[in-house]
């Protein structure tokens, strides 16, 4: 009876034993554990990991409750908390647990350990191999496989060098057959070339270069034989230089052509695009636009600009370095935004303005009109009366041209009766300003009917009145 | 006292018509019209250095000049004669081609010629009529030409030479006079109140009837060609690009202009 006890006891074990099954998985495939396992080998200062898995295969429950490690150069990485249940094996994953162990052999030996699992015991085996240990110059902490090799922040365009050495400490030579490094924004190795013979106790250097050319993140993998060394760097986009609206005059002055450039406080280090929009403020009561402020390529009033490194002047389409435009014939302020980059906040601003001015005369011209006129009591002929006709092209940027005054003069540069002629045109102005699409631009043509010797009329001068002041033409010579 | 009882009577009627003053009309200024890269024809109203282009006035032109008073625009297969708004007024059929124009000194048309035929058309104030046989010009290459009268025309030819004004017997096409144009390069212009265009490094020169030269600033695009767009202001047009540019001749007010771009 007792014996039964016992071995009823003894059994129990046994059957708990039976429901846990080890496996070292490799990420895609599994491998059973018996009661040796090998993890491979790892250079002094490298490490390899080890994945062990840990399935229950019992129709019930089962916990897992012991997992140690006993063994230099061996440890756990990742392991599960204890106790842990694994559910009755149904093919699904909570069945299984895994768990991870390091091997970081600190020098060329063979290395052993006991990794105890509930009731499992296994030996674990892992060799520590010769190989070259990769350093930052100027450091002795060696580098350990997989590490993480971070270059920090450089401005895009700019480039960052670090010096590696590759140094053989043991007492017999070493080969590196592999040394690359494969991503984008590095560069290298510069300076060593594998396959590498290295002497006991010998170091060689070689250089890595980081080369930037956004403000993103990089990544790169720098491979020693069958190591890998994951290297990092943050590209950072310098600041786009100070920019700012110039005129090419700036005086502000209506039917003026201008042209508009932004040159930059620095060369740019980086692109950029964006838009120098043109907007109009009248400063007319009721009038709202000048259709003539537009630029005078591309759209009426917005310009696409970019930047590209070395730029000292933002452009324009076309490669132009400035854009010209026109101030109209309105009073107001013409206003110009720089944006870039999608930011709706301007990275420039300036303003023209057009202040309020007199009659800005362009062309005046006079002609005479011989007309079938006969005068009485003209001895020996006929005089030939007409019309004399003035015509004006000008433009008021105040809208408001009321008075205009005629005056002409004969052969002998003595005004002719009745002297000045006013004239009070308000009414046409204000109704043809109304109405007009060219701004404040208009021609005027005024007929002065004449019975007489209408050839003795030589020259005339005009003088338009608006709010600002008054302008008087010079005289001007009368034509036929 | 014949002079004077005259004067006096001229200076009551002068005073009756300014008291009878009243005929005045505003309209927006007109510039001219100018041809744009597809043919079409479009008005250019304002004044310098404050254009406003027009839509469309005439699509399909080969050739176009407007002297302020009229056009002339050239089709494939006709001669329009317009007035001073664009509308068109005569027509007749014409060589296929190109064409350069001429006007009288008061802005009337006054010629065309065709180079492809080498031939000439004179305005009798109603229509164009053919000239003789002008067969004679088919081999120079004429760069542009000026009404003399009813009988005689102008015209500047390009020569391995260089340029030379030549006088033409419109109606048989005899060349009567020529003369060389030392230092006057392509493009040229004649110009109806007698003045000759033509760009040198600097920009735009016009060289007056009596000799007076005025050099407009401007920076020319490297391929050019010079047309008349109103009165007193020629187009120049990029021949690499289609920009078009405005020159101001009247005396006193010379200068160089952008055209706001023919936005399509």
């Amino acid at each position: 009876m007792i014996s039964r006890v016992l071995l009823a006891a003894a059994l129990l074990p046994l059957s708990a034993l039976a429901q846990l099954q080890l496996f070292i998985f490799d990420g895609s495939s599994e491998t059973p554990v018996g009661a040796l396992a090998n993890v491979g080998t790892a250079s002094p200062g490298d490490s390899v990991v080890t994945r062990f898995r840990v399935r229950n295969t019992g129709t019930g429950p089962a916990t897992l409750q012991t997992l140690s490690l006993a063994g230099t150069g061996f440890s756990f990485s990742a392991v599960p908390s204890l106790p842990y249940i694994l559910a009755p094996y149904t093919g699904s994953a909570v069945s299984e647990v895994e768990f991870d162990v390091t091997f970081s052999p600190t020098g060329v030996a063979s290395y052993s350990a006991f990794l105890l699992v509930n009731a499992i015991n296994v030996i674990l085996q892992g060799t520590g191999t010769p190989s070259a240990i990769l350093t930052l110059a100027g450091s002795n902490i060696p580098f350990a496989s997989g590490a993480i090799i971070d270059f920090g922040s450089v401005a895009s365009g700019s480039t960052k060098l670090l010096t590696f050495n590759l140094s053989n400490t043991s007492t017999s030579p070493e080969t590196v057959t592999v040394l690359s490094v494969t991503g984008s924004g590095f560069k290298g190795p510069i300076g060593a070339t594998a396959p590498l013979s290295l002497a006991p106790g010998q170091t060689v250097s070689f250089q890595i270069e980081f080369l930037p050319t956004s403000g993103q993140a990089s990544q790169a993998t720098l491979a020693l034989d069958q190591r890998t060394f994951t290297l990092t760097g943050q590209g950072l986009s310098p600041p786009l230089p100070l920019a700012s609206i110039v005129f090419g005059s700036s005086v502000g002055l209506s039917i003026q052509q201008n042209n508009v450039s932004i040159p930059l406080a620095a060369a740019s280090q980086v692109s950029a695009t964006g838009t120098l929009t043109m907007t109009f403020q009248s400063s007319v009561p009721g009038v709202t636009n000048d259709p003539a402020i537009e630029f005078l390529s591309g759209p009426l009033r917005v310009a696409t600009v970019s930047i590209s490194p070395g730029d000292t002047t933002a452009m324009f389409d076309g490669g132009q370095s400035d854009l010209a435009f026109q101030t109209g014939a309105t009073a107001g302020a013409i206003s110009f935004a720089l944006t870039l980059n999608g930011s709706t906040t301007p990275a420039a601003e300036a303003s023209l303005t057009i202040a309020p001015a007199a009659v800005n005369v362009q062309t005046v011209t006079a002609i005479h009109l011989l007309g079938p006129v006969n005068v009485e009591g003209v001895v020996g002929g006929v005089d030939a009366g007409g019309e004399v006709d003035v015509s004006i092209a000008a433009a008021d940027n105040t809208y408001s041209a009321s008075q205009l005054a005629f005056t002409f003069f004969d052969k002998n540069g003595a005004p002719i009766s009745p002297g000045v002629i006013d004239v009070n045109t308000a009414s046409d102005f204000q109704s043809y300003f109304a109405t007009t699409q060219t701004g404040g631009a208009f021609a005027l043509l005024a007929k002065f009917p004449v019975t007489g010797d209408v050839t003795q009329i030589i020259s005339a001068v005009v003088a338009i009145t608006n709010t600002i002041g008054v302008t008087t033409t010079q005289q001007i010579l009368i034509g036929n | 006292m014949k002079e004077f009882a005259k004067f006096s009577a001229f200076l009551a009627f002068l005073s009756m018509a300014a008291a009878a003053w009243a005929q005045t009309a505003l309209a927006p200024p007109q510039v001219g019209f100018i041809q744009d890269g597809h043919g079409q024809i479009h008005p250019v109203n304002g004044v310098a250095g404050n254009f406003l282009l027009g839509g469309p006035a005439a699509t399909k032109v080969l050739s176009a000049a407007f002297s302020g008073s009229f056009g002339l625009l050239k089709s494939s297969s006709a001669l329009l004669v317009t007035d001073s708004r664009g509308h068109a007024i005569a027509g007749v059929d014409a060589p296929p081609g190109l064409a350069l124009f001429a006007f009288s000194a008061d802005g009337s048309p006054a010629l065309a010629y065709f180079p492809q035929t080498a031939s000439f058309r004179v305005w009798d104030g109603h229509t164009f009529q053919a000239s003789g046989d002008s067969s004679a010009l088919a081999k120079q290459a004429v760069l542009s030409i000026a009404a003399l009268n009813s009988a005689a025309a102008t015209i500047i030819v390009q020569r391995p030479d260089g340029l030379f004004q030549l006088g033409v017997q419109l109606s048989t096409g005899a060349v009567v006079s020529q003369m060389s144009l030392p230092g006057v390069s392509a493009p040229a212009l004649l110009v109806a109140n007698g003045a000759l265009v033509y760009r040198d490094a600097q920009g735009v020169v016009v060289r007056r009837p009596n000799g007076a030269e005025n050099h407009i600033a401007a920076h020319l695009p490297a391929s050019v060609a010079f047309s008349q767009m109103g009165q007193a202001w020629l187009q120049v047009t990029d021949l690499g690009t289609g920009r078009l540019y405005a020159v101001s001749i009247q005396p006193g007010s010379e200068h160089y202009y952008t055209l706001p771009e023919v936005r399509q």
